[in-house]
């Protein structure tokens, strides 16, 4: 929809402002109409059919200012954020809305909208920064874990001429029983239940996979042997049928198998489609490699973006960051809520009141209010506008899950008017792209340590600005964290 | 005959509706109204200028409800249509009307 309100933003400080919003007259009357006409479908007028009552009868049947305000409190919230579109601010918390008179014919709606904004962040020396860079390694010891893992995926049973101990494998055939309790006092007799009888079951022994108590039971049966094996199901069984209930089993041994790691040698290696274990080896170190070269990297843009953060002022209120908090919750809980965890159910699960969470929420929440602020100066500074080409490349991946041309989803995105999301998205990573180029690594003790050197006239430099003397840690990215996506 | 009686009250429908946007308005009028009578009373009380009259006398339809019978009455139509531009306020201060 093209916006064609008019805006006005006034600076209230403390991060808030004030934004004055004049609807035209010409979309006033649109909506008006819209909305007449609605109500005409419910509109009974003697000479008219339902529904057929002309839009100018119901206007003048209704009352104006009746239609009017319908219209407009459906149509504020797309003003709303029409209008901070318009006026490309940033929003953080509640609005506060003060709608004024409902203005006669032909006059333009007014309103203005209290709310908090990303405070402007004030960049220091941005380009320069001398940011940790951890080492990407790989320890032998994680190599040889991923041989373990590979041993253990190419294990073998084999069949093993001795009774059963834990770790081994044994092959059996059960038929279960509950105990029923039968109308005379304290007499039992045993029943078979339904699902109780199972044939050539492999069960592995301290595989903790079946009810407590059986696997130990079989712990030194030979092949053939037979045992009685009696417990108790667990009260929180998931047959509500069978918990608590006390069960006995039949249990015959057919086979006990042992499982076999295949030897560290060559054959190993080639089995792995290598030539020998040296060749593994350093293709497992070079995948590893990978992997954490990319966590580094990902880790080394977090602490640039930190690194700028610290170095910019930024003026963070309490109430905005509370506010922030509380956004954080809400979009917690609403990702909660897709995995059928109520609000309340999560409450009661961490066993915590809300206000406490909110309050834990509320450092992450700042550093985030921060890095935001900082990207979008850093954005500003430099004038970092994707173009074309690069919003099509940062489609690319979107495009092919969903399997359309990317130009075509850009296409759909800017009809939509959502493109603008995406450029500001993709417009934020390339000024952290920015920060990170930029950026000089260095080794990442040299950095912790300068880090301890420099907290007294960091801390200084901060309360000058009236700000919390909050360290900036380190900190990782965060799913809450939305912008910093790396 | 004044001319209050001659015009007993606009005809507020879809079909009126639809004529006044060619300034055709329409009226029930007293059944033994003729042209010249509706004209002048049109003329004098709503200032316009009439530049054609047309009328018909709707019949009388059998309704019934249940077993109650009964007749609609017969009344006048009259349909007056006036100079381009000019307007005759049938349709505001339709609240007063319905009361």
């Amino acid at each position: 929809m093209p916006s064609a309100l008019k805006t006005k933003v006034t600076e209230l400080g403390d991060s808030r402002v004030r934004l004055q919003v004049e609807v035209p007259s010409e979309e006033l009357e649109g909506r008006l109409e819209r909305k007449a006409r609605q109500l005409a479908q419910q509109l009974k007028l003697p000479g008219f059919r339902r529904g057929k009552v002309p839009v100018p009868l119901v206007i003048q049947r209704m009352g104006r200012e009746v239609v009017l305000e319908e219209a407009v409190r459906e149509t504020i919230s797309t003003w709303y954020s029409d209008a901070i579109d318009t006026a490309g601010i940033v929003p953080v918390g509640d609005p506060q809305l003060d709608l004024g008179e409902l203005p006669p014919r032909g006059h333009p709606l007014e309103f203005s909208i209290e709310i908090g904004v990303l405070p402007k962040a004030h960049l220091g020396d941005y380009r320069a920064l001398e940011v940790g860079r951890r080492e990407a390694e790989v320890p032998d010891e994680q190599i040889e874990q991923e041989i373990e893992a590979m041993r253990e995926r190419l294990a073998r049973l084999e069949t093993a001429e001795r009774p059963a101990a834990t770790g081994d494998f044994v092959v059996v055939d059960y038929v279960g029983s509950i105990a029923v309790t039968g109308g005379g006092e304290g007499e039992e007799s045993w029943e078979p239940f339904e699902g109780g009888e199972g044939r050539d079951q492999l069960v592995e022994l301290g595989g903790g996979n079946l009810i407590p108590g059986f696997e130990e039971a079989l712990i030194g049966a030979g092949a053939g042997e037979t045992r009685t094996v009696a417990l108790t199901f667990p009260a929180e069984y998931g047959n509500t049928e069978l918990a608590g209930r006390d069960a006995s089993f039949e249990v015959t041994v057919k086979e006990v198998k042992l499982k076999q790691l295949p030897a560290v040698d060559e054959d190993f290696a080639i089995d792995a489609g290598f030539d020998d274990m040296d060749e593994l080896r350093a293709d497992i170190r070079s995948r590893l490699l990978e992997v954490e070269e990319g966590r580094v990297a990902a880790e080394f843009r977090q602490a640039a973006l930190d690194a700028a953060v610290s170095a910019a002022q930024v003026n963070v209120t309490p109430e905005l960051v509370a506010a922030r908090a509380r956004e954080m919750w809400e979009r917690m809980l609403h990702s909660l809520s897709h995995r059928g965890i109520s609000r309340e159910a999560y409450l009661q699960i961490t066993g915590r009141p809300e206000e406490e969470i909110l309050e834990e929420m509320e450092p992450e929440a700042e550093q985030a209010l921060r890095r935001e602020a900082v990207i979008t100066a850093v954005v500003a500074a430099e004038e970092i506008s994707p173009s074309e080409e690069d919003l099509l490349e940062a489609l690319a991946p979107t495009a092919e899950r969903e399997e359309v041309e990317p130009q075509k989803l850009l296409a759909d995105l800017r009809a939509s008017g959502r493109l603008e999301e995406v450029r500001e998205d993709l417009a934020a990573r390339q000024a952290i792209d920015l920060l990170a180029a930029e950026a000089k690594p260095i080794p990442l003790a040299q950095a912790q340590a300068r880090e301890q050197l420099w907290t007294p006239g960091k801390a200084g430099a901060q309360q000058a600005a009236g700000q919390s003397p909050a360290e900036a840690p380190a900190r990782l990215w965060t799913p809450t964290d939305q912008r910093s996506t790396s | 005959m004044d001319h209050t009686q001659v015009l007993i009250r606009p005809v507020v429908s879809e079909k009126s509706y639809v004529l006044s946007a060619a300034d055709r308005y329409t009226f029930r009028v007293h059944s033994d109204a003729h042209k010249t009578h509706i004209r002048q009373a049109v003329e004098a009380l709503f200032d316009v200028h009439v530049v054609e009259v047309r009328t018909m006398s709707v019949k009388s339809k059998p309704k019934r409800r249940g077993t109650t019978k009964g007749r609609t009455r017969t009344w006048k139509k009259a349909i007056v249509q006036v100079r381009a531009g000019e307007t005759i306020p049938i349709f505001q201060g339709l609240a007063a009307l319905e009361g």
